[in-house]
């Protein structure tokens, strides 16, 4: 059961544990009242009457904003999914169909164009993959192994331009998408918003034994200073470019949600850029 | 030359794969729907299915678990639903490989040659004077007796045979045969065993070594 269905159903049986305790009690309320001299007794039987129906209308009222609260979030997920479905196969159409080109293209001085196409249609995948989890906080992650080394060179084909150097490899126990998500935007973020030319990767075991460090270093524009401490916050902007910072919103709830962690420290390869570390589980 | 079933309801997209696949020199059957891709499954035998999830007329799901279930042929999801929930669907049902959309041409292909060359393995197979016919899942012994597998022991020799010499962890075998939206035990993987040694009248267990705590080889060569 995921998580958003348990909390319907709490919400479900708190509601109606509430709407019998209160009844129930409003009941032996007015029956006590019956027991009463009459002139006592008329005065209970009105007023147990009138707070009966009280609290039976508005324990209705609650489970029904329930349901109809329940129902709308699931039309809106359905809407949601098929949009996204939809949108995800043409995407994966036109890139596929841009890469057809760009392979039979006979100069490769020529292929700016078709670059720069695949370049957009690459940032729009990752936002519509950053949009999914915002929309979905509590959607289900899975423990996978992912050999970490291979994962990040796969990852890094996205961008062909950067030179992604990757020391050292292990596997680690994450969500395959959430992993790729992390590591997408945090390499997309050094290539748009940090201009980087080289990122070098390092993976180690962590300090505490169990986990693995995964060190991403980039030698790109960095951050200023004012904004830093901002990374990583729900739409906090890391730069001065377009971006909205939620790309490394998503990357820290994601790796918080597959008990990692996730830390930018100023400097990154070379002494300027940024660093991000991200530890994770090892696989035993 | 390999062949495979591509089922993807996008015109785009599969026009796109299908002269990809073809530009790859791999023989390629495209079907929309589910009732074309069954019409396929059962009038023709593949190396490799590659199915969307998401069809007109049904689940590529409940299409896999058709396959699975009547051929041995491995199966590849191409799906842009990639929640756990769906990722955690297809490997139960014993995928080979789970792509989500969108995906890289150079990683579609590398994965469908990945598929095709760990489940490659000739369509007859001869050991030790026996001859194992894995397309219509029969053994003759020398002695020109026949006996015919199941679906399921079949899958099992096929996995063994293209493993070899590596020796195929029982969980591994419950993971690829029966896939995971089955509970049977390692007990099960025993039984087929049994069943193909009878059929390969191997009463010495020379084509199928048992490794204690581990599984099971083949040791039987192949031709």
């Amino acid at each position: 059961m995921t998580p958003a269905a348990r909390r319907h159903r709490l919400h479900y049986t708190v509601a109606t544990a509430w709407l019998v305790a209160t009844v129930s009690l409003a009941s032996w309320w007015l029956a006590i009242g019956l027991s009463l001299p009459e002139r006592m007794h008329r005065m209970f039987v009105w007023e147990g009457a009138a707070f009966i129906g009280l609290l039976v209308a508005g324990g209705v009222a609650i489970v029904r904003a329930i349901r109809r609260e329940h129902l709308r979030r699931q039309a809106l997920e359905t809407f949601f999914m098929s949009f996204t479905h939809d949108l995800k196969t043409s995407l994966a159409s036109v890139g596929l169909q841009a890469e057809n080109l760009r392979e039979d293209w006979p100069a490769a001085t020529d292929r700016a164009p078709l670059d720069r196409l695949l370049h957009d249609l690459v940032r729009l995948q990752i936002q519509l993959e950053n949009s999914l989890f915002v929309a979905q906080p509590d959607g289900r992650l899975l423990r996978e192994p992912i050999a970490t080394g291979p994962a990040i060179a796969r990852l890094a084909e996205d961008w062909p331009e950067l030179i992604v150097n990757i020391r050292g490899s292990a596997t680690v126990v994450a969500d395959a998408r959430a992993f790729d998500a992390v590591v997408r935007n945090v390499l997309q973020n050094a290539v748009v918003h940090g201009g980087a030319q080289c990122v070098d990767v390092t993976v180690e075991p962590a300090a505490s034994g169990d986990r693995v460090r995964l060190t991403l270093a980039d030698d790109g524009r960095g951050i200023e200073p004012e904004i830093f401490a901002g990374l990583g916050q729900p739409f906090g902007r890391g730069s001065r470019t377009s971006g909205t910072g939620v790309g490394l919103f998503v990357c820290s709830q994601l790796t918080t949600r597959m008990d990692g962690v996730l830390r930018f420290l100023r400097g990154g390869s070379a002494g300027r850029g940024l660093t991000v570390v991200l530890e994770l589980p090892g696989a035993r | 030359m390999s062949r495979v079933l591509l089922v993807e309801d996008d015109e785009s997209l599969g026009r796109t794969l299908t002269e990809r696949l073809r530009k790859e020199r791999l023989e390629v059957h495209w079907a929309k729907t589910v009732a074309a891709a069954e019409r396929a499954v059962a009038e023709d035998v593949w190396d490799l299915a590659v199915l969307d999830v998401r069809l007109p007329d049904g689940s590529g799901f409940g299409l896999a678990r058709m396959i699975k279930r009547s051929s041995l042929t491995p199966i590849m999801f191409m799906t842009a639903l990639n929640s756990a929930e769906n990722r955690l669907e297809g490997f139960e049902i014993g995928a080979d490989e789970y792509l989500p959309k969108p995906f890289h041409l150079k990683e579609f292909v590398l994965r469908v040659r990945h598929v095709l060359a760990t489940e490659r393995v000739p369509e007859i197979v001869r050991a030790q004077g026996r001859e194992i016919d894995l397309r219509a899942l029969s053994v003759t012994t020398a002695h020109g007796e026949r006996a015919f597998l199941q679906v399921r022991d079949g899958r099992v020799l096929r996995l063994l045979i293209s493993s070899a010499p590596d020796v195929v962890d029982r969980s591994v075998i419950l993971d690829r045969v029966w896939g995971r939206d089955q509970f049977p035990t390692p007990r099960a993987v025993d039984n087929a065993i049994v069943r193909l040694r009878q059929a390969l009248r191997d009463e010495d267990n020379s084509l199928i070594r048992s490794v204690r705590g581990v599984g099971y080889q083949w040791r039987g060569g192949e031709s």
